[in-house]
């Protein structure tokens, strides 16, 4: 459940999506090595249910998810949940598709084949970046 | 009503005059730097609602601009405008919140309907 009970060691909970296993796979298999809590996702659906019942701090999606629909689940994410971090993933490098991740709200975006040095940093700055948002909605509802 | 203001930044004179002109007609309070030193001077010394800012210019450009802006005015809205556009810089725009990337030339109509939404979108 989003927003459930918090645990003292701090879970950085992220999930990959992306139709292919192969990438979902080696993805998962790094950022567990490097300490966060990893799910992945097929396709739009299973990102958006997923996102409902767990605290996500950053999201990977394909641009391609589920028949190129991954700008669409973008836009669904960022009104759903603006305190998560969406970091979009894209085989094409196309100027239009980065500036309409830029408009939906996109943390980062990341070309593919990706750097994983490039991609460890993006991530660390996304997770922080969801830190400082959720302590800042924390802190507006104290107010309130 | 409230008047809103905008700066202007770029380094070719007609375009400067030309949206100095536009959003003056508008009704809106206008402020123009040649670079983004120059940009950062205004927005010391008045309260800006918005930077439109063109990416190639001397000194400072107008992503290394956007990300001064990210430290010192996080809260201002920054549209980059280029007659070079990029996946590269169109990445680092989004890298450093950019609130839109528009290519020239632009519709000049269009242009002010994506200032308008922004500055109330703002507002909140």
């Amino acid at each position: 459940m989003r927003g459930g009970v918090e645990t003292e060691l701090t879970v950085k909970r992220i999930l990959v999506a992306d139709s292919e296993m192969g990438v979902r796979e080696s993805l998962t298999d790094f950022f567990v090595g490097l300490g966060y809590w990893v799910d992945g996702a097929r396709n739009a659906q299973d990102v958006l249910d997923k996102a409902a019942t767990s605290d996500y701090a950053v999201i990977l999606i394909d641009c391609r998810l589920s028949g190129n629909r991954g700008l669409e689940v973008l836009t669904e994410l960022s009104a759903l949940y603006p305190d998560i971090s969406v970091i979009m993933l894209s085989a094409e490098s196309s100027l239009e598709i980065v500036t309409a991740a830029l408009r939906k709200g996109a943390f980062d975006f990341v070309i593919k084949p990706i750097d994983v040095g490039q991609l460890t940093e993006i991530m660390q700055r996304a997770w922080e970046h969801h830190e400082l948002t959720k302590m800042y909605q924390d802190m507006c509802a104290q107010v309130r | 009503m409230k008047t809103h203001s905008i700066l202007v930044v770029d380094d070719e004179l007609l375009i400067r005059d030309l949206l100095y002109d536009f959003f003056h007609g508008q009704g809106w309070e206008i402020a123009v730097a040649e670079n983004g030193e120059k940009a950062l001077e205004v927005l010391r010394s008045r309260k800006i609602d918005l930077v439109l800012t063109d990416i190639k210019m001397p000194q400072m450009d107008g992503l290394e601009l956007t990300s001064e802006m990210r430290e010192s005015y996080p809260d201002i809205p920054v549209v980059l405008m280029t007659g070079f556009p990029s996946v590269d810089s169109a990445v680092m725009a989004l890298r450093y919140k950019a609130t839109d990337y528009i290519t020239k030339p632009f519709n000049i109509n269009q242009l002010y309907k994506v200032v308008e939404a922004k500055v109330k979108e703002n507002e909140g």
